[in-house]
Order: C-alpha cells, then sequence, then structure tokens
C-alpha cells in the first residue's frame, strides 16, 4: 500500500523536475523550472493567478506533456503520458475538480478500477477503507454515499483514492480553498500523518497561514518561473508576497504594495433608515435531490450594508444563492429583492432588471462558457439589460469594456478575443467579477468571491466590494473564509449542519465563535 | 369480464412484452454506460428479418436467433464506432441505425423471400411442462411461454445482480455517471460504452427475433411498429433498474394486449383508437419519470479526454 520508506531512500528524490517548459502557443506558461521533492517532505507551490503552477501540476500528474526538460522519478527519468501513467509511478493528485461518483458509496469509489469484474465484497472493501484511513488518523464511513458528503468528506475520499494504490507523491491543488478551519486542521493532520509515513507532498496553495502550519518547503512561481524555493524556516510572509508579486524576495516596494494592504476604514455604518434591499422571510429550500437544504431562514440587507453567509460549502448556500439569483423558487416562505417577491414573478431576468448580480461558486458551469472569448463571456450578464444593444450586438462596445476590465483587475490574457477557457483559474474569476460588478447592481451576490484567487487580487476585489457597499449596494457574500468574513462583513449568518445561527453584528461576536457555528457547535 | 378473459390478456401481455423486455433490458445496460441508441426500432427490424431468413435456411428458429443476435450486435458496433469512438452525436446516430435498419430489413426481404407469397418459418415452440402447463388458470398464465420468456426474466435478474453486486456493474454505472472518474481510475471508458452498445444492439436482436418467429410467424415490413420506442420508454419509467424493466415491460405488454382484446367490445370507437394506447401511456410515463434522478448524469455525452 503506502510508501514506508523512511531513512533508507532519504537521499534519492523521489521526483526531481529539470529545467521543464510548457508553452501554450505565445504564452509562456512555465519557462526552465526545476525543482525536487524528498521523501517526507512537503512542499508548498505558490504563485499569482496565472503564475503557472497548475500547468506545473498537469505535467507531473499526466494531464499536459511538457515541451521540454526532463522529470525523473525516484531517479529515473519518466514520460508521464497519462494520469493512469502518473499513478502507476506512485504519483497520486487530488485535483481542486474532485472526480466522483454521487452515487457510490466511499467503498466502492475505491474499489472502482481495482475490484475484479465479479461479486464484490463489501465487507472486505469497508475493512480496506477503514484500514487505510485508520493508518493516517482520518475519520470516514465506508458506507456513506458521496454525494451526502460535504466537500470536506468528499476530498478525504480523494485523499483515500489516492492512498489506496502505492503513492510516493501526493499533489494537492488548493486543498485548502474549500474547506472550514477546523476541516482545514483536520486535513493537515493528514497531511503529516504521511508525512511520517515517507509520502512526499506538493501543495498548491493561495493561502500563506498554510505554508507556515504544515510546510517545510516554499517554492515560489513568477511568470513561469521558480524564483524562490527556501525552507520555510527562512522565509516570512513579507519575503513571499514580495517574491510572488515581483519576482524576487527583496523587501516589497511602497508603490509595489498590494492594493488590499490598506484596508479604508468603514466609511460609515450603514444608516438604520437606509432601505431593505434583501429581505428573507422563514426561507425553505431544497437542494436538486429533493433533501431540505434551508429551512426558516430569516433575514434582511440594507442598502449599503455586507452580510456575510458563512459556512462549509453544502450547507444550503449554493441553495440560497441560486434562489435569490431567480434561478429556483423558495420552497417555503418568501424571498423579496427590490421591489420583486418569490410570490410573484420571479427568473433571473426580473432580478437582473431589478439590479441584482451573480457571482456563482460553480464557475465553470454556472459563470462561463469556456469556448467563448471573453468578450463574449462579458455580455452574457447584460442581455437583458441591452447594454451591448438588442439584436445586434454592440461588439466594439463589448470589447471596449472587456479591455477595461483587463486593465482594472489585471486579467493575464492576450486580448478580448482569447477564449476564456484558456485563462488560469483565478484569472476567469477576475472577469466574472468584473462582469457582475460592470453596471452598478443594487444587490450583489458573491458567492466565494476570492477563491482562487491569489493575495493580490483578493485586496482589490474585497476593496471593489467595500466601494461598491458604500455606493449603496446590499452585498450577500458566501464564504468559508473567516479572514475575508472578518475583513468585509457587517452582518453574519452562519449556515451549518441544517440549521442557521444569526444573523448577528460582526461587531457583537468574533471568528472564534463563528468558526465554532460553522463546524456545527452552539 | 370473465376469469377466462382475464388470464387470456394477462398471458398474451406477458408475450407481448417479451420483445420490450428485451429490447429494454439491453438499452438500460447501455444508458447505464451513457450510451443512449435511439436505433433500437431499427435493430429490432433486422433482428425480425434476419430471425426469419435464417429460420428457414438453417430450418431451426435457434440459427435465426443466433442471426439476429449477432446482426443486433453489429449494428450495435455501429452505433459504437459513431457515438463513442467518432464522438458523432447519439441522437443522429441513432437515426441513422432506424433508417438504416429499416431499409436493410425491407430490402433483404424482397430479395431473400421474392416471389415466395407464402413459406413455413420454424418458430418457437411454447414450452410443455407436462401437468404444469395444462393447469386451470395458472398454466396458461405461467407455464405455457417459450423459452425465451424465462430467459427474458432470468435475464432481468442476472443483470440487475450484475448491475448492483458486482465490479463490473460499478465499472459501468461510473462510466455513465462520471467518465472522468472512471478514467482516473483506470477505466478505458471508450471500451465499456463499445461492450455496453454492442450488448444492447444484441439484445434489441432477439427483440426483434422474439417478433418474427414466437409472437408471429413470419416477417412483415415494419413490423416492430413502434416498439423500439416503447422500450426506450420501459427503461426512463423503470429509472434505469433492470427489475423496474421487467415490470413496466409487462405492464405496457398488457396495455397492448388489452387494446387488442378490447377492440371488438367497442365497435362504434374507431379501432386506432385503442391501438394509440401503449404510446399514451409511454408519455405519461415519460412525462412523469423523465426528471427522475437516476438518469445517468453523462448520458449522451461523448467522452473526450481533458
Ligand atoms: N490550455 C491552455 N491554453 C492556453 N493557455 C493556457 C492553457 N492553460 C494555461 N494557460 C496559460 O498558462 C498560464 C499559466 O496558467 P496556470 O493555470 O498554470 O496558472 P496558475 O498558476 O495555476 O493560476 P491560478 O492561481 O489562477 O490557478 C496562464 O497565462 C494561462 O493563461
Ligand atoms: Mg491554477
Amino acid at each position: 500500500m503506502m510508501q514506508t520508506n523512511h531513512a533508507a531512500h532519504t537521499t534519492v528524490p523521489v521526483l526531481e523536475l529539470a529545467h521543464l517548459s510548457k508553452s501554450y502557443g505565445e504564452v509562456r506558461a512555465v519557462a526552465g523550472l526545476s525543482l525536487s521533492l524528498n521523501p517526507g517532505e512537503v512542499v508548498a507551490l505558490l504563485g499569482e493567478n496565472g503564475a503557472g503552477k497548475s500547468t506545473v501540476v498537469n505535467m507531473i500528474t499526466g494531464m499536459t506533456r511538457p515541451n521540454s526538460g526532463q522529470i525523473r522519478v525516484r531517479g529515473k527519468e519518466v514520460l508521464i503520458a497519462s494520469p493512469r501513467d502518473a499513478l502507476d509511478r506512485g504519483i497520486g493528485v487530488v485535483h481542486q475538480h474532485y472526480a466522483l461518483v454521487g452515487d457510490f458509496t466511499v467503498a466502492e469509489t475505491l474499489a472502482l478500477g481495482r475490484a475484479g469484474p465479479g461479486r464484490l465484497n463489501r465487507q472486505a472493501l469497508h475493512a480496506e477503507v477503514r484500514r487505510v484511513a485508520e493508518r493516517i488518523g482520518m475519520q470516514i464511513e465506508a458506507g456513506a454515499l458521496i454525494g451526502s458528503l460535504d466537500v470536506a468528506g468528499q476530498q478525504r475520499v480523494e485523499i483515500l483514492k489516492a492512498l489506496s494504490r502505492e503513492v510516493g507523491l501526493l499533489v494537492l491543488d488548493e486543498p485548502t480553498a474549500v474547506l472550514s478551519p477546523e476541516d482545514v486542521a483536520r486535513l493537515f493532520d493528514v497531511v503529516r500523518a504521511l508525512r511520517a509515513d515517507g509520502v512526499a507532498i506538493l501543495m498548491v496553495t493561495h493561502r500563506l497561514a498554510d505554508v507556515f502550519a504544515v510546510c517545510d518547503r516554499a517554492a515560489v512561481m513568477h511568470s513561469g518561473q521558480l524564483v524562490c524555493d527556501l525552507p520555510v524556516m527562512d522565509v516570512t510572509s513579507e519575503g513571499l508576497i514580495s517574491a510572488m508579486i515581483s519576482g524576487s524576495t527583496d523587501t516589497v516596494q511602497e508603490s509595489e504594495r498590494m492594493p488590499g494592504d490598506v484596508m479604508p476604514a468603514r466609511q460609515a455604518a450603514p444608516a438604520n433608515d437606509a432601505p431593505t434591499r434583501v429581505s428573507v422571510r422563514d426561507l425553505a429550500l431544497r437542494r436538486a435531490n429533493g433533501s431540505q437544504a434551508v429551512q426558516g431562514l430569516s433575514f434582511d440587507i440594507r442598502a449599503g450594508e455586507i452580510m456575510a453567509l458563512a459556512g462549509v460549502d453544502g450547507n444550503g448556500q449554493s441553495e440560497l444563492v441560486q434562489c435569490l439569483a431567480g434561478v429556483n423558487l423558495p420552497d417555503g416562505g418568501t424571498a423579496e429583492i427590490c421591489n420583486c417577491s418569490s410570490d410573484g414573478p420571479w427568473s433571473p431576468r426580473v432580478l437582473r432588471h431589478a439590479g441584482v448580480a451573480h457571482v456563482p461558486d460553480d464557475r465553470r458551469r454556472q459563470a462561463i462558457i469556456s469556448d467563448l472569448s471573453l468578450g463574449a463571456n462579458m455580455i452574457l450578464s447584460h442581455v437583458f439589460s441591452r447594454r451591448y444593444g438588442r439584436a445586434m450586438l454592440d461588439w466594439s462596445r463589448a470589447r471596449d469594456d472587456t479591455s477595461r476590465a483587463i486593465d482594472e483587475y489585471d486579467i493575464r490574457t492576450t486580448g478580448p478575443d482569447q477564449p476564456i477557457g484558456r485563462l488560469s483559474g483565478g484569472n476567469q474569476q477576475k472577469l466574472v467579477l468584473a462582469r457582475e460588478l460592470l453596471a452598478g447592481p443594487k444587490v450583489i451576490l458573491a458567492a466565494h468571491p476570492s477563491r482562487g484567487l491569489d493575495i493580490r487580487t483578493i485586496g482589490a476585489v474585497q476593496n471593489i466590494l467595500r466601494q461598491q457597499r458604500d455606493a449603496g449596494a446590499a452585498i450577500l457574500l458566501v464564504s468559508a473564509d473567516l479572514d475575508e468574513i472578518r475583513a468585509l462583513a457587517d452582518r453574519v449568518v452562519v449556515l451549518a449542519a441544517g440549521g442557521a445561527f444569526g444573523p448577528v453584528d460582526m461587531a457583537q461576536t468574533d471568528t472564534a465563535q463563528i468558526g465554532a457555528w460553522m463546524a456545527g457547535h452552539t | 369480464m370473465d376469469l377466462m378473459f382475464l388470464t387470456g390478456l394477462l398471458a398474451s401481455g406477458v408475450r407481448f412484452a417479451i420483445p420490450l423486455l428485451f429490447a429494454a433490458l439491453g438499452e438500460t445496460i447501455g444508458q447505464k454506460s451513457g450510451v443512449l441508441n435511439v436505433g433500437l426500432e431499427g435493430i429490432m427490424l433486422v433482428g425480425a428479418f434476419l430471425a426469419v431468413a435464417f429460420s428457414v435456411a438453417t430450418g431451426s428458429p435457434w440459427g435465426g436467433l443466433l442471426a439476429a443476435i449477432l446482426g443486433g450486435a453489429a449494428l450495435g458496433l455501429l452505433h459504437g464506432l459513431f457515438a463513442v469512438r467518432l464522438k458523432v452525436d447519439q441522437i443522429v446516430s441513432g437515426l441513422a441505425l432506424i433508417l438504416l435498419g429499416l431499409g436493410l430489413s425491407g430490402f433483404g426481404y424482397r430479395l431473400v423471400f421474392a416471389g415466395q407469397p407464402s413459406m413455413r418459418v420454424p418458430g418457437f415452440d411454447r414450452l410443455d411442462l407436462g401437468v404444469l402447463s395444462d393447469l386451470p388458470l395458472l398454466g396458461p398464465l405461467l407455464f405455457s411461454h417459450h423459452a425465451l420468456a424465462y430467459l427474458g426474466i432470468l435475464l432481468a435478474v442476472g443483470l440487475w445482480w450484475i448491475m448492483t453486486r458486482t465490479g463490473l456493474g460499478l465499472t459501468i454505472r461510473a462510466v455513465g455517471e462520471n467518465p472522468k472518474a472512471a478514467d482516473s481510475a483506470g477505466i478505458d471508458v471508450d471500451k465499456v460504452r463499445m461492450l455496453c452498445t454492442i450488448f444492447g444492439g444484441a439484445m434489441a436482436g432477439i427483440g426483434g427475433a422474439y417478433l418474427s418467429t414466437a409472437q408471429l410467424a413470419g416477417f412483415v415490413e415494419d413490423m416492430v411498429a413502434g416498439r423500439g420506442f416503447i422500450a426506450i420508454a420501459c427503461v426512463v419509467f423503470a429509472r434505469w433498474n433492470p427489475l423496474g424493466v421487467l415490470a413496466v415491460a409487462l405492464i405496457f405488454g398488457i396495455a397492448d394486449a388489452a387494446q387488442i382484446r378490447l377492440q371488438p367490445f367497442f365497435p362504434q370507437v374507431p379501432y386506432q383508437f385503442f391501438v394509440t394506447l401503449p404510446y399514451v401511456l409511454a408519455l405519461v410515463a415519460l412525462a412523469g419519470a423523465a426528471r427522475s434522478s437516476n438518469l445517468p448524469a453523462a448520458l449522451t455525452q461523448p467522452y473526450r479526454k481533458s
């Protein structure tokens, strides 16, 4: 099963990348990168959006092939042709987007592709799951249906899946982005157990806290190159940030500081007589599979206020946002937004007309069309408002808007005509934000607006949300990130374990309390 | 309505159900793997024709059955080549199969049997189970069908067991639900889909063979008359469960038998009204079950690597 060679092999790196390069047309995604990982070493791979991190991961795991350079596994040069190939060489990966079958049990998921065609021995399968899970101190129920697990649970299944074969290197792509603080701690326990077992781990992340919590080394990429590769003991957050932004570990120049660094003071608390823009009463919502997602939820959001909807994914947040965006009708209770009521006409069209902007959490499925250009994706949200005309689309205006967004949000792209699917995840997200905030919305439904964004961009996005708030927008901020909630929210509602806590004023609570609610403790 | 009428109705309902059962069971496996085959109608026609032709040629209905299985599998393979390997739209490829099946069977029939107005087709005999078959009521209902009928019922149970209890079933379900997950587990998605599609074709071939060599004795152009589509409705109505398919096929079979037997009682009603009954039932079933969450998530979606 798992690799348990400690001292014997410590001198031979599990994985060595030598002068690896990959270009997509004109874009040099990775340029001459060299990196090596020893057994039992946890390495953080950091970098701004579009720096090339995912491209490195894709080359290691056989999703794409390098243009030049070598990959050596345990000292032997190899060509990794497919994900299957990578697995056979002991390289497991947990992608950002999990590949799981919803109506399989955990045990069935692990059996897939490994069990023979004959009768499944459920008892043996369950025992196997328990054995692998126990070994790394992971808690999971072998008979649980994948579809009934939250993201943290599904992530655990992905990790188990990788570990159920002989794995010397585990690659984790932004594993903490979707987790609650408690689940992050649990994940790190697993990482430590694996490290003790001699498994090398490469962890892509945007969160510096992750680096200092579990990593042994920090590797920073900038524009496709490795600009810093140091033991964590020898780095500081400032050094890492400056390496990410400017490509050098020297102190950051004042002029290069991130816009998010300076948190502007709250202009003014929303006046008590500010109009209520969003009003939710006794709301009940169902999931697509019919189960109850939210029950008896009530809150108001006034103009000029940011309400955080905290909680780990899967507790009804996406159902609520879908409902408020007009995609679904409530199962019980009512929702009102800017004089529209869910008892009356209620559709995305009606609500967009009323001034609702929607940043969905599932970017690839709900926010963008990968094959279309940035400009075309810009138009998508503004079809009903006819910003770009009626029958004949005003492409030049769309291109202008897109070009402006590219400058303002620092989107790394070849231009408004590039298909958006070619952009890195973070850069896609920036375009979605730019599009939604373009027309000065009255209500902003922002589901994880900064998920997958680098630190600098997060700062910029948070500033933009503050500006929108000060301009009078009512904002619903769905987030699992306590720092973000603390930085932005005026009030907070927590959805967890089938119930709702709050709303409470941020002034009357602290992040520890919110974290506890998110974990379902009262 | 007396008891005799009822047992007669049920017994002929079973007979009408068998071709649906085979075609729908095969289609269930195909759809579970993510491949929709709307061309069942065409495959059943070819199966019906081949069964007649080769029963006559070999002098045994089993020879005809074998030919129908091979012919059905070949058409399934064709659908797989287009829809799975070449990623052609599954509906388009299926529609092409219908036309191909109509043409092939009609042309083949004229070619082989031109100018032979009446010929004897060696058909399947009903199984004679002695005492059991002679039982009043139960005999005709349960113990006097063709061997194929019992085979079909066994198959339904067997396929249900395979899909829910074995590694093979797990593989097929994964391929139809999330091909990417299957791929990353080292499963050859396209190969699994190909094999399931071929199996589906062979099963539709058996359905056609039953029509022409057991239910009737002979081939008539377009004799499948929409049963290929009803079979697809069965799959949806049964929520992709082979045991459900057995039950639903029986319901449709009985509805078909009922429409024929009710016609003489209501001479004032145009017979076309009765003929449409099973189709109306299919429509209602589809409207009710189409949004089922059992729908294989990747149905009709070709799989392309990354
Ligand atoms: N399939 C592709 N076609 C064209 N360009 C691509 C493709 N994939 C990535 N790129 C480009 O390569 C560069 C690096 O992208 P990559 O996805 O590796 O960034 P990243 O570091 O993972 O960023 P993020 O933090 O936003 O996920 C980007 O400029 C991106 O536009
Ligand atoms: Mg990335």
